[in-house]
């Protein structure tokens, strides 16, 4: 059976067009499938805060986006043939200026039960495995990690893209460039995110950053070891050294794993 | 009716002078030219524009511009954080209905006074977060005079407009807008001062292939069919309001 695909792409500056992955529609002649940046297919629900996050478009921006998504998913569900009534509709979107391009095409052989395996595995090879959407995952679900431990981004205290300038000193000026930055009255604690399924000298770069922001931070009696904390996705194991430099200077929180809203929490009480 | 918010492309420069710190920015916008499908296309807009405004319909706001090849008009488009929107969705159409009853029977009270039967596909509304408000309709470069070039078939329109014929057969929101609602807005139209019809359509001076005579002509038309308006609506609820 033949299984076709286009890409869709968001366009972050209408004015420099460079298309980005952010999702996909597949469909055979009798079905259709979305696949969105996003987008839970399980509980049919958006998170757009992803979408937005990965541009670093503003707040307000999220509205429009969501009515995009809203729209690609009408598409996908219409009945009729999607070749006959979808694919003119996405063939529109560049003419009409629009942020969201649907072009890129594709086709595979399938069996009769395959094009969820299809969108699947298209959509993790073209949208997520791009180093700008998987870093947006893996800083929303930091995010969802720290709500579930109590902390919310904006409220209490916790500031979020921190910039700390630290007194100065004999070795100079600091300014401390952390993710999130927990500060209450008695209560202190700094983030940063390090991405270990970026490319190895990437990965090099994250952790270097991070091993120096938290070692300015204690050095200049900003925070304690027990206040510092890298938030991270899958891919630590590949990394045993960093594994263990980031370890003594910091508590590492896998933010993908099921426990980690509790280890945060408890991390968190002690300190 | 709640404003429209626009697209800033760029803030060029912004003045540390002044209460309110006005600042140089550019606007997206769509260019209407006129051209041989649409040859009254940027006088359709301009007055449509202004009529729109005078009753207060959702219509998306637009300014007249030089181009190239002259006088054109500027739709500005209608977004939000250099997002534009998507247009309307057919299968959407009944939810725009629930969320925006009365803006809905204000732009088929709209149409129907112009004779603009290309709805379809121009508009755009915000359908899926709570507090947020977007509906405007835009694109009414064939209503009006519409599109026929040759003298004769230009004085059918006009006619056709003044003697209070339908002309506008097909639109999204027939047999879904409101009765009722609809009634208020074809009230409001009918209510309109001739004179600020007038004003809206009449140059003083020819404008680009838009003789003085043909302004003066589709203004008496609209005089004329605005208050027909009820009549035409009554004659056609069955297709209007379903």
């Amino acid at each position: 059976m033949l299984a076709s695909y286009r890409l869709i792409q968001f366009i972050p500056d209408r004015a420099f067009p460079a298309p980005v992955n952010v999702g996909l529609i597949a469909w055979t002649s009798k079905e259709t499938r979305l696949r969105f940046l996003g987008f839970e297919i399980g509980s049919n629900s958006f998170d757009v805060a992803i979408l937005r996050r990965a541009f670093g478009l503003p707040d307000p921006a999220e509205p429009v986006l969501l009515e995009w998504f809203r729209w690609f998913q009408d598409i996908a569900t219409r009945r009729g043939s999607f070749a006959e009534i979808g694919i003119p509709l996405l063939e529109q979107l560049e003419s009409r200026d629009y942020p969201f391009w649907a072009n890129q095409a594709g086709e595979a052989d399938i069996g009769a039960k395959e094009l969820d395996a299809l969108a699947d595995d298209v959509f993790r090879r073209a949208v997520l495995a791009l180093p700008l959407i998987r870093f947006a995952n893996l800083e929303q679900a930091a995010i969802k990690c720290l709500a579930a431990a109590g902390l919310v981004v904006g409220q209490d205290g916790l500031i979020e893209d921190a910039e700390i300038s630290l007194p100065k000193t004999s070795a100079g000026r600091a300014l401390l460039s952390l993710t999130w930055f927990l500060d209450r009255a008695k209560e202190k604690a700094g983030f940063r995110i390090v991405d270990f399924e970026a490319i190895e000298s990437a990965v090099g770069q994250h952790v270097a950053d991070a091993l120096n922001t938290f070692e300015v931070a204690r050095s200049r009696e900003l925070l304690r070891r027990d206040q510092c904390f890298v938030l991270h996705g899958p891919g630590l194991s590949d990394y045993p050294l960093y594994s263990e430099l980031l370890g003594d200077a910091t508590t590492l929180i896998e933010v993908s794993s099921p426990d980690a809203a509790n280890r945060l929490r408890a991390a968190l009480a002690i300190a | 009716m709640q404003p429209l918010t626009y697209l800033t492309r760029r803030l060029l420069r912004q003045s540390k002078k002044g209460a309110s710190k006005p600042a140089l920015a550019t606007l997206n916008a769509i260019l209407t030219f006129d051209c041989d499908e649409s040859p009254f296309g940027v006088y359709n807009e301009l007055v449509a524009t202004r009529l729109g405004q005078m009753m207060s319909a959702p219509v998306a706001s637009g300014v007249l511009t030089v181009s190239g090849e002259g006088q054109t008009f500027a739709g500005i488009e209608a977004g939000s954080h250099e997002l534009v929107m998507p247009d309307v969705s057919d299968t959407r159409l009944k939810d725009v209905v629930i969320k925006y009853p009365s803006e809905v029977a204000a732009l088929v009270a709209f149409d129907l006074w112009i004779g603009n039967d290309d709805r379809h596909g121009n508009l755009k509304a915000a359908l899926h977060t709570q507090h947020i408000r977007i509906f405007a309709g835009f694109d009414h470069a064939i209503s009006l005079l519409g599109f026929e070039d040759d003298p004769k078939k230009q004085a059918f329109r006009i006619e056709a407009l003044k003697a209070g014929e339908l002309l506008v057969k097909f639109h999204p929101f027939y047999g879904l807008v409101d009765g009722l609602e609809l009634s208020k807005w074809v009230s409001r139209v009918a209510g309109i001062s001739d004179d600020l019809v007038r004003e809206a359509c009449l140059f003083g001076r020819p404008f680009r292939s838009v003789s003085m005579a043909m302004q003066s002509d589709l203004a008496e038309a609209l005089i004329a069919r605005k208050r027909l308006l009820p009549g035409i609506m009554a004659a056609n609820a069955a297709l209007i309001v379903g």
